[in-house]
């Protein structure tokens, strides 16, 4: 059969050219690590959140800013129709250090989105979602609940305030 | 993002303006009335079911507001929802246990509760200071869970109550307060003074006048050019720079009067004057401040402009995207120019078909007679340029250009 050589070159551009797109996914696998949220955060009795007795459970905390050797971890509590802490005040934490986020929610499925971000997770009762962002520069970012939760699902938002690592308080502890 | 609305607290002067509309209200009260007028609050009661009114305390050293009563079939309401208290009572919050969490915010921050769920949580408040303190639930202020502490009955008297000047001096350092001059015929402003450490204020910032007085304006000569402008257009002057330059406006109607130097405005070189006993919005002289209130996002109009891109990524976007454009629209009117060339040459043919016998019925060109192999194969390459340069675009700066989870 005979193959033009033009058209033995289209086919082997589109070839390389998928095998530049699976490239690039593995780079952002591989070098920035981009990763998905899975279940490593664990699970929780939701009425332990409801009554606020995080003494009573292994892995999750007071909700709160936590300073602790290996980066920031922050304890966020979603729930109709507030984030705790980010609504009331803002969720402080420094840029080039990796900060642990651990949300779940006493009530009904709720989201966490860092609006203009791929900080994106659903809050679901029961679970911990755990996920590590590393912010860069300093930055305000809204933090909204994108999973419809309830009639004031659209008032429900918070903040997120990253500071100059000179700047961040250290949390709570 | 810019579209999240601001949770701040309101500024202290709102529940101050509250508090002059309750003062102005008295005569309307009357002794031991226990309604008050709605627009009292300012519409903050509008669409709260369970609000009826002020329920009067006034007597009691303490007094219980329940947290999670019925308001309008959920239990997302405080009961009662207003109280008018005497200064020095005490407010004690008490949940009743219904609707999930809740908490108590002062709108102006000077209480706050914690956020909790359980039946008998209790949480309590000493007012001092007479005025109208409005609060809500956090969580569920949206759905109507508001109420107010109202310190003090109709006495006071005395002093106005600062205008509800809508959030207008926040973050004008030389603000403090509107300066009475009531009483004088003209009154002088002083154009260019300290603020906050620059030459970008009003001094004083807020001026209280009788009707039919002159407000002058007189420029220090600091802070170069300086001019005033009513936020309303009622009054405007000049751009001045030299010291002892002065501009004056005669104010015979009551309001509130919000102007700003237009240069410095966004220094917080702001000002208003406040003409007549003002109270605030709710009182006669909201006209002034109401009719200014669209001008806020005017300030840059004035004809339109080509958007230009300001880095590296709206550029590239510019660049991708122009391309695009430009590879599909060359296609489009290559197309298009050869359809109209093959068209005219088919009438051509039929016409001449139509006049003359003996002309040829063969068409002149043959069906791919003209495939240029070169052609074709730098078009194709230009395609895969561009995809791979959207792929490029999408996935590095749109991705992971902004924070990402990582693990």
């Amino acid at each position: 059969m005979h193959v033009h050589r033009f058209e033995r070159l289209w086919f082997g551009a589109s070839l390389v050219l998928i095998v530049a797109f699976l490239a690039t996914i593995v780079y952002g696998a591989v070098g920035p690590g981009v990763a998905m949220v899975d279940d490593s955060g664990g699970t929780v009795d939701p009425s332990v959140i409801a009554d606020g007795d995080y003494e009573a459970t292994d892995n999750f905390r007071e909700p709160g800013v936590y300073d602790t050797e290996a980066g920031v971890d922050v304890y966020v509590v979603a729930r109709q129709y507030l984030f705790q802490p980010g609504t009331t005040e803002p969720i402080r934490v420094p840029a080039g250090e990796p900060v642990t986020f651990h949300v779940t929610t006493p009530d009904v499925t709720h989201g966490f989105n860092l609006a203009g971000t791929n900080v994106n997770s659903m809050v679901i009762p029961g679970q911990i979602a755990e996920f590590t962002v590393t912010f860069d520069e300093p930055a305000e970012y809204g933090l909204v609940c994108h999973e419809y939760c309830g009639s004031g699902h659209h008032t429900m938002e918070g903040k997120v305030v990253v500071v100059e690592q000179s700047q961040f308080e250290g949390g709570e502890n | 993002m810019a579209s999240i609305p601001d949770r701040q607290p309101r500024p202290t002067r709102r529940q101050l303006l509250t508090a002059g509309a309750v003062a102005a209200g008295g005569s309307l009260l009357g002794a031991g009335r226990a309604r008050a007028q709605s627009d009292e609050f300012d519409g903050w009661f509008d669409g709260v079911d369970n609000y009826d009114g002020v329920v009067d305390a006034t007597g009691q050293s303490e007094v219980t507001v329940d947290v999670g009563v019925d308001n309008g079939g959920d239990p997302y309401g405080f009961g009662p929802a207003a109280v008018r208290i005497d200064p020095g009572a005490t407010v004690v919050w008490e949940w009743t246990g219904q609707g999930n969490s809740h908490n108590v915010v002062a709108e102006d921050g000077s209480f706050e509760s914690e956020l909790a769920a359980e039946a008998g949580h209790t949480f309590s408040h000493t007012f001092e200071s007479e005025g109208t303190f409005r609060y809500v639930c956090t969580p569920h202020q949206s759905l109507g869970m508001k109420g107010a502490i109202v310190v003090g009955g109709s006495g006071g008297g005395g002093g106005l109550a600062e205008p509800d000047y809508d959030g207008w001096f926040d973050g004008v350092a030389n603000y403090d307060g509107t300066v009475d001059q009531r009483g004088s015929d003209e009154v002088t402003v002083d154009v260019g003074v300290d603020n906050g450490g620059d030459p970008y204020g009003f001094g004083p910032a807020a001026v209280r006048i009788s009707p039919g007085s002159t407000v002058v304006w007189e420029w220090t000569g600091r802070g170069s050019s300086h001019n005033v402008v009513a936020e309303d257009g009622s009054f405007e002057s000049d751009l001045a720079a030299e010291a002892g330059f002065t501009f004056s406006h005669t104010f015979e109607e009551a309001g509130v009067y919000r102007y700003v130097c237009t240069p410095h405005q966004s220094l917080g070189m702001k000002g208003a004057i406040v003409v007549g006993d003002v109270g605030g919005s709710s009182g006669g002289g909201g006209g002034g401040s109401d009719g200014g209130d669209g001008g806020d996002g005017d300030e840059a109009g004035g004809g339109f402009s080509i958007p230009m891109p300001s880095d590296f990524t709206g550029w590239l976007a510019v660049v991708v995207g122009g391309s695009g454009m430009l590879a599909v629209g060359s296609v489009l009117a290559a197309e298009s120019y050869a359809a109209y060339r093959e068209h005219d040459r088919t009438e051509q043919s039929y016409v001449g078909a139509q006049s003359t016998e003996s002309v040829d019925p063969e068409p002149e060109v043959e069906i791919g007679e003209g495939f240029d192999p070169n052609g074709t194969a730098t078009l194709l390459a230009g395609y895969f340029l561009l995809i791979a340069l959207l792929w490029v675009f999408m996935y590095f700066v749109e991705f992971l250009g902004a924070p990402t989870i990582t693990g």
